[in-house]
C-alpha cells in the first residue's frame, strides 16, 4: 500500500515536472554558455550558426526531458495500478522504466502511422517508382527537364551550398559526373561571366560537355541575371 | 516495380543465409520460423555483402548474380550437407511469445516498413548510402570515379561498402529515382535485428521478454522524422546494430558451444560484416572483443574469430587503401591540446549524456538497461551471468571512451557532430546491451542450463 501511494505521488510530481518543462522555450545545459565564452572551441568560425544550433539543441533537450518525465510518470501510474508488472522485471524501478518506455514507444508508433496515413492522403507517402514529386514538388519538372538536356556522359559543375538542393541535384542527376564547388555566384552575374569562370576551372574537362548548375538561382530569393543551368563548353 | 525488386532481393538474402543459419546458428537462431528467417537474412546479408565487396574490389559492378548465386549454393548445401541436429541439444528453452508482445512486434514491423518504403532517401541517405550503391551498380569499387577522382562528388570516400553493395542490384533494376525497393532491403535488415533479438531474448526468461518489448518500442525503429529514425532517411545504422548483436550473441555462445569451430565461424562472419558496414564498426568490434577478453572469455577462440574476421574483411581494407582524398575528419593532436580539451569537455559530456537520455529516439530503454545491469542479483550469480555483466560493463566503458575520444578530436564543432550522430552511435550498442542485460538477469538455472547440458 505504501509503495502504491509513493508511486502515485511520484507520478503526480513527474507529471507536474513534465508540464513545467514543457512550458519552457528550451532547456540549456547549466553553465554551458558561460563555459563556451570562457573556453571557445578552436573550430568555431561562425558564432551565429553555432548559436542557432545551440537554440535548436536546447529545444530538442526540452522535448526529450518532457517526454522522459511524462513517461516516468506514466510508468509509475501503471505500476501503481498493476503491481504484478514489477515481478516480470524483477523490481518496481525497472517496471516503471519498462512501462514508461512502452507507453512512449506506442505513442511514437501511433504518430508514425498517423503521419504515414496523412502522407498517403496528400501524396507525400507512396511506394511508386517516381520520387521527385515527393522530394521537391516545385523543382521536379525542372529536374526532369535537366535529365533530358544533360546527357548521362556529361559533366556538371555544381555551385552553391544549400544542402537540401544539393541532395536533390545529387539524387536527380545520377549518373552524370558531378563536380561540387563550394562557392556562391552572385545572382547579378551574367551568363557570359559564369561561362568564362567555369571554363577556367580544370574539373570535368575529360567529358564531352560541361554544364554549370547554380543552386543559388534554382530557388532564387530575387531576380537573377543567369539561369540555374548553363552550358559551359564546347 | 522497385518494391518487387526489393522484395526479391530480400528473399535471395534469406535463401543465401539459410544454410549458414542452419550450420552456424545453433543456439542463436530463435525457435520460430520468422526468427530463423531473420537470422538467415542477417547471415545472408553478411555473406552476400562480403562477397559483393570482394567482387567490387576486383573491379566488377555489384549485380544480382552474387545474391542469386549464393542463394542457389545455400539451397544446394541444405540438400547436400544438412545441419546435424536441429534444434541443438544444448539450446536454452524458449518462452512462448505473449500475444500482446507478438502484436507489438507485428505493429512495429508494419509501421517501420511503411516508414521506410513510403518515403524517399534523404540527407546522408542520398549523399552516402544511395549514392555509393548507385555507383557500385555501374562500376567496381576499384574503379568507381566517386572513389578515385578527388574532384568528383563523393562523401566519406573511406566508408565501407557492404550496405551499398547489397542495395546496388535493386537500384540497377529499378528506375532512376526509385527508392522503395532499396529502402525495403534496409527495412528488412531493421526487422532482422528485431527477429534475431526476439529469438535470443525469449530464451532468457520473463525479463528477456520485457526487454524485447522495450527494444521493439524504441521510437527510432519506426519514426518518420529523419534525424531520429533508423528507417525513414535510408541510413545503415540498424544494420551495424544487427551485426554487433550477432557478434555479442556469438561471444555468449562461444564458451559453451558444443562445436566451437562453428561459433567461431559465425562470430568471424558477423565481425567481418560489422567492419564492412560502417567505419566505426571496426572500432566497435575491437571494443567488444577486448571486452570479451577482459571479461574472461575463451582467449584462443576469441582471437581465432578476430583473425578470421580480419581476413574476411580484407577486401574492405583493400578498397579503403585505394581511395583518394580519404580525409579522416579527426585530429588526434587535439588530445594533447589542453585548452581545446577543456573547451570540449563540457559539450561532449553533456552531449553523450543527452544521447543516452534521448527519449524521442530510444524512449527509456538506455535507463532500463542501466538499471538492470547495475542492480544486484538476489541469488549467487552463475558464471555465465558474471561473464555477461563484465562483458556488458567493459563494452559500455569502451563505447563511452570511443565516443568521447571521437568527439573530442572531431574536425567539426563537437556539439554539431554530436547532434548529427551520437544517437545513431548509441543505437549501435543498444540491442547487444539488451541481450547482455537479459543474460545477466536470467535465472541462474537458466543461465547455467547450457553448460550443464553440455557437460552431461
Amino acid at each position: 500500500m505504501a509503495r502504491r501511494a509513493l508511486l502515485l505521488v511520484l507520478a503526480g510530481a513527474l507529471g507536474a515536472a513534465a508540464a513545467a518543462v514543457g512550458r519552457e522555450p528550451g532547456l540549456a545545459v547549466p553553465g554551458a554558455a558561460a563555459w563556451a565564452a570562457r573556453h571557445p572551441d578552436p573550430r568555431v568560425v561562425d558564432p551565429a550558426s553555432e548559436a542557432a544550433l545551440a537554440a535548436q539543441v536546447d529545444g530538442e533537450r526540452r522535448r526529450d526531458a518532457m517526454l522522459l518525465l511524462a513517461a516516468l510518470g506514466a510508468g509509475c501510474l501503471v505500476v501503481a495500478a498493476a503491481p504484478r508488472v514489477a515481478s516480470w522485471t524483477g523490481g518496481a524501478p525497472s517496471a516503471v522504466l519498462l512501462c514508461g518506455s512502452l507507453g512512449l514507444g506506442l505513442l511514437q508508433l501511433g504518430r508514425s502511422a498517423a503521419g504515414q496515413a496523412a502522407g498517403m492522403r496528400d501524396g507525400s507517402w507512396s511506394v511508386a517508382d517516381e520520387t521527385l514529386e515527393r522530394i521537391a514538388p516545385d523543382q521536379a519538372a525542372t529536374m526532369r527537364q535537366w535529365r533530358e538536356t544533360i546527357a548521362p556522359g556529361d559533366a556538371v559543375i555544381l555551385v552553391g551550398s544549400d544542402p537540401w538542393l544539393y541532395d536533390l541535384v545529387v539524387w536527380a542527376l545520377h549518373p552524370r559526373a558531378l563536380y561540387p564547388m563550394l562557392l556562391d555566384i552572385r545572382p547579378s552575374t551574367s551568363v557570359e561571366q559564369v561561362q568564362r569562370g567555369a571554363r577556367a576551372l580544370p574539373v570535368g574537362r575529360d567529358h564531352a560537355v560541361r554544364w554549370v548548375v547554380d543552386l543559388g538561382v534554382l530557388q532564387p530569393d530575387g531576380p537573377a541575371s543567369h539561369p540555374p543551368l548553363i552550358r559551359v563548353d564546347p | 516495380m522497385s518494391l518487387l525488386v526489393g522484395a526479391a532481393v530480400v528473399l535471395l538474402l534469406v535463401a543465401a543465409g539459410w544454410w549458414p543459419m542452419r550450420r552456424l546458428g545453433a543456439g542463436i537462431a530463435g525457435p520460430g520460423l520468422v526468427e530463423r528467417a531473420a537470422l538467415a537474412l542477417a547471415l545472408g546479408a553478411a555473406a552476400t555483402g562480403l562477397a559483393q565487396v570482394l567482387v567490387s574490389a576486383c573491379g566488377r559492378p555489384a549485380t544480382a548474380w552474387v545474391p542469386a548465386g549464393l542463394a542457389a549454393l545455400s539451397l544446394l548445401l541444405c540438400r547436400l550437407a544438412p545441419a546435424p541436429e536441429w534444434p541443438a541439444a544444448d539450446e536454452l528453452p524458449a518462452t512462448p511469445l505473449p500475444r500482446l508482445l507478438m502484436l507489438l512486434l507485428v505493429l512495429v514491423a508494419l509501421v517501420s516498413v511503411g516508414a521506410a518504403v513510403g518515403t524517399p532517401f534523404s540527407a546522408d541517405g542520398v549523399r552516402i548510402w544511395a549514392a555509393k550503391a548507385r555507383d557500385l551498380a555501374a562500376s567496381g569499387a576499384s574503379e568507381a570515379p566517386s572513389l578515385h577522382d578527388p574532384d568528383r562528388f563523393g562523401v566519406h570516400r573511406r566508408y565501407p561498402l557492404l550496405v551499398p553493395a547489397l542495395l546496388a542490384p535493386v537500384f540497377a533494376w529499378s528506375g532512376p529515382e526509385a527508392a522503395a525497393g532499396p529502402k525495403l532491403v534496409l527495412a528488412a535488415l531493421n526487422l532482422a535485428l528485431l527477429g534475431v533479438a526476439s529469438g535470443l531474448l525469449r530464451r532468457r526468461g520473463p525479463l528477456g521478454l520485457a526487454l524485447l518489448a522495450a527494444l521493439a518500442a524504441a521510437p527510432l525503429l519506426a519514426g518518420l522524422e529523419v534525424r531520429e529514425s533508423a528507417v525513414s532517411g535510408g541510413y545503415a545504422d540498424s544494420t551495424d546494430a544487427l551485426f554487433l548483436l550477432l557478434v555479442v550473441a556469438g561471444l555468449l555462445r562461444l564458451r559453451s558451444a558444443g562445436q566451437p569451430g562453428r561459433t567461431v565461424a559465425f562470430l568471424a562472419l558477423a565481425g567481418a560484416a560489422l567492419i564492412s558496414t560502417k567505419l566505426e564498426g571496426a572500432v566497435e568490434l575491437l571494443v567488444v572483443l577486448t571486452a570479451a577478453l577482459l571479461a574472461g572469455g575463451p582467449r584462443v577462440r576469441v582471437l581465432a574469430a578476430a583473425a578470421l574476421a580480419l581476413l574476411l574483411a580484407a577486401p574492405t581494407f583493400v578498397i579503403q587503401a585505394g581511395v583518394v582524398g580519404g580525409e579522416s575528419g579527426f585530429d588526434p593532436a587535439l588530445l594533447r591540446d589542453g585548452p581545446a580539451l577543456v573547451a570540449r569537455a563540457l559539450p561532449v559530456a553533456a552531449g553523450l549524456a543527452g544521447a543516452a537520455l534521448d527519449a524521442s529516439s530510444f524512449a527509456l530503454l538506455p535507463l532500463l538497461l542501466i538499471a538492470v545491469l547495475l542492480r544486484r542479483t538476489p541469488a549467487p550469480a552463475a558464471p555465465a551471468q558474471r561473464e555477461a555483466r563484465a562483458l556488458a560493463l567493459w563494452m559500455l566503458a569502451g563505447a563511452l571512451a570511443f565516443m568521447a575520444v571521437a568527439y573530442l578530436t572531431t574536425g567539426m564543432i563537437p556539439s554539431r557532430h554530436i547532434h548529427t550522430s551520437a544517437h545513431r552511435l548509441v543505437w549501435h550498442w543498444l540491442p547487444a546491451l539488451t541481450l547482455l542485460a537479459a543474460q545477466v538477469s536470467a535465472a541462474p538455472a537458466r543461465a547455467e542450463d547450457r553448460s550443464v547440458r553440455v557437460a552431461a
